[in-house]
């Protein structure tokens, strides 16, 4: 019964688990990629400001995941995302001149 | 004896998480530091710094971009996680390299970087001949033919400190000039009390917070002030005329806090160019 009871609880921790790992590093992969395509389009250079924050955020976001703040991680790889966005967005008005 | 070895790990778990909770982080005093390092410019002279430090605060209030007038009255304090207990210390190295960008002088012509963007140079370009206000030729022509004179007097004229944009920028609600513009105004007392016969009008302006009557009488307490420097310093009043524009004529949006402050200045025009 006992180890019913421990092999039930184990099987949901890791379900749980799983669930939220695999959003937060989705969402981490998507950040990256984002402030990849950032940097690639030279918002390193012409968009420093919007590529900073962009980078910034992503560090807080990977610092969160590894302190397990999981809901952190997420809102920061969001805003991430945004302002990676951004960037690209004023480099790419910067080239159009 | 095992149970109580279990007990007291938790117990000391426990305790030592609830003291990292009650440790209090001041977000409000980085956001003023912030705020003011953004009005000298901090953004344009550091970009890569004023997005970390403004990051971490956001992070620390709690992913809040704006702050409205009544939060920032009352001290935003937060309690502080694990993680975020290291922000303050990165936010407070990041604002000392904002600080120390904003007087830096990259392109090495003798402008520190926040004047370079108040005078709209480009910080990272030389633009000693822009300073020199034509001074140095003159200086080191001895007897110029008549050609010459009028080359020279040509190119004062071209860059004369009222031919360049002559802007001074105040605080939120203050008349009172920053400490920063002092020295270039005192070029434009100087070049005042070169040419007896330019008379010049200031006009002040303010930004799009605020009652129309409050500003305007705002706007012409901010002209009256930069008058009033240019009188102590030997400038007859007669030559000065003054004028408060208000909440009119804004050089940019009223968005952001930069931008404000931008449209938040007194103007020099040339009013009377005697030949």
């Amino acid at each position: 019964m006992r180890k019913m009871i421990l092999s039930v609880l184990v099987l949901f921790g890791v379900a749980f688990a799983k669930n939220h790992t695999i959003t937060t590093s989705e969402y981490l992969d998507q950040a990256r990629d984002a402030l990849k395509k950032a940097y690639e389009s030279g918002a390193s250079v012409k968009a420093p400001y919007e590529y900073s924050k962009a980078s910034a955020y992503y560090n807080i976001a990977k610092e969160s995941a590894s302190n397990f703040n999981l809901e952190n991680s997420i809102e920061a790889s969001k805003k991430s995302i945004e302002w990676s966005l951004k960037a690209i967005e004023k480099t790419s008005k910067g080239n159009e001149r | 004896m095992r149970k109580l070895f279990i007990a007291g790990i938790l117990i000391s778990i426990w305790v030592g998480s609830s003291e990292a909770e009650n440790i209090v982080i001041d977000v409000s005093k980085y956001e003023d530091r912030l705020i003011k390092l953004a009005e000298m410019h901090g953004k344009e002279c550091s970009p890569v710094e004023f997005a970390y430090a403004e990051t971490y605060i956001e992070s620390l209030k709690g992913g809040k971009s704006k702050t409205t007038r009544e939060e920032k009255k009352r001290s935003v304090v937060k309690e502080g996680s694990i993680q975020t207990l290291s922000y303050p210390i990165r936010i407070e190295y990041y604002l000392s390299l904002i600080e120390k960008n904003i007087y830096s002088d990259n392109d090495g012509d003798g402008i520190p970087c926040y004047k370079e963007i108040e005078l709209g140079l480009n910080p990272n370009v030389v633009d000693r001949k822009e300073i020199s206000f034509g001074m140095k030729k003159e200086e080191e022509t001895v007897f110029p033919q008549k050609e010459e004179k009028e080359e020279i007097r040509k190119e004062r004229e071209e860059v004369n400190p009222l031919n360049q944009p002559v802007r001074v920028h105040f605080y939120f609600n203050r008349a009172d000039i920053k400490k920063e513009y002092l020295p270039y105004l005192n070029v434009v007392v100087k070049f005042l009390k070169m040419h007896r016969d330019v008379k010049v009008k200031i006009a002040g302006y303010t930004d799009s917070i605020g009652s129309k009557d409050y500003n305007s009488k705002l706007a012409l307490k901010r002209a009256e002030s930069v008058k009033n420097y240019l009188v102590k310093n030997g400038i007859e009043p007669s030559r000065i005329f003054i004028e408060g524009v208000g909440k009119d004529k804004y050089l940019t949006s009223n968005d952001k806090k930069i931008d404000r402050f931008t449209n938040r200045r007194a103007e020099f025009y040339v009013i009377n160019l005697a030949e």
